[in-house]
């Protein structure tokens, strides 16, 4: 379903309390068709132990791209094809990450 | 570091002790502010810190790719995943957004470094760019097309097929496109009310428009910084 325009209450996730987005985020519990499948490829994808969220969710990166399932597969294939094999390290590739998202100021 | 990272990672870059570290910070805030920048000088001092060609690459599509999730996340308005162990700063609006490039590497140059040195990275790159560009729904083809260009403007990427704004619609995702490109700590309801109120006014309108430009910004970030390595002088 296609996301109008309103405005979220903030939820808290373990103890986070998250403001209100900018954009709708389609949650899985609420996710149909399309969407809801790539969900669950989403879900399936191995992952580390240190990126599984607190709140035991999808990641907030997944699930704010809700409202393009189209473009999530893509976004993740290119992220995993990259980032599955070296030659950078788990560390080389966090700091790289990290000094990125300050730079843009992106503190998600 | 994490925290030296997090407070000032050009410092990390132009003086920690441990030479692969810096220069993959270098690599990264060049990248992320001005992929036009780069030159054989970041190669060497790669090499200094005992990277080779494949881990430059790496260091260029993976700060590329986290510019995107920043955009997503920013534009979105996401809420953190774990909680604040850093104290990270505040976001400031007014920060002044990043430079337009000075120059237009030339892309069709013998590179150093290309592509096709990470098995996979250019097919993955190509089928994300057609789902970006080549659709007509929510936005339009012809929109998609300016946007990319607005983008590719922004970023020093000559590639990009010429096409100027004709209607306020137009002039409206240009703004936003350069806003996603270079201060996308900005974006939020502000910067989508322009859009919303020429009709684009659906969440995923909006969120179709933030994607196609950081999408853009991944697609030409690399072009240029891939472009920009066989480049001999400093600039």
């Amino acid at each position: 379903m296609a996301g109008k325009a309103f405005a979220l209450k903030p939820v808290s996730l373990d103890g986070i309390v998250a403001p209100m987005s900018h954009l709708r985020i389609i949650e899985p519990t609420e996710a149909t068709g399309a969407l809801a499948a790539v969900y669950e490829r989403m879900k399936a994808r191995p992952m580390p132990p240190v990126y599984r969220p607190a709140h035991g969710g999808l990641a907030g990166i997944i699930r704010a791209h809700s409202l393009d399932a189209g473009l999530m597969p893509h976004v993740f294939a290119f992220s995993g094809g990259i980032n599955q094999a070296g030659p950078l390290t788990w560390p080389q590739r966090e700091l790289i990450a990290a000094a990125t998202s300050r730079l843009n100021q992106c503190f998600y | 570091m994490s925290r030296a990272i997090v407070i000032d990672p050009r410092a990390v870059g132009d003086r920690h002790p441990d030479l692969a570290i810096r220069a993959l910070v270098r690599i990264t805030v060049d990248v992320t502010e001005r992929p036009w920048v780069l030159t054989g000088a970041h190669l060497v001092q790669a090499r200094a810190g005992g990277l080779d060609e494949a881990s430059v690459l790496h260091a260029i599509l993976q700060s590329s790719l986290f510019g995107h999730l920043n955009r997503i996340a920013d534009a979105v308005g996401v809420a953190a995943d774990y909680p604040d162990r850093f104290g990270a700063p505040h976001v400031e609006p007014a920060t002044p957004a990043y430079l337009w490039p000075e120059r237009f590497p030339d892309q069709n140059a013998s590179k150093p470094i290309e592509l096709a040195l990470r098995t996979g990275a250019a097919k993955l790159l190509s089928d994300w760019r057609a789902y970006a560009l080549d659709r007509d729904a929510p936005l339009t083809r012809r929109q998609r097309a300016l946007i990319a260009h607005a983008v590719a403007m922004r970023l020093g990427d000559s590639s990009a097929s010429e096409i100027e704004p004709e209607s306020a619609i137009d002039h409206a995702l240009v703004d936003l496109a350069g806003t996603v490109t270079l201060a996308p700590w900005r974006l939020g309801p502000a910067t989508f009310a322009p859009i919303r109120a020429l009709g684009l006014a659906d969440d995923a309108e909006v969120f179709d428009a933030v994607a196609t430009a950081s999408s853009c910004t991944v697609f030409s970030r690399i072009a240029v910084a891939l472009a920009a390595l066989a480049s001999a002088e400093p600039q």
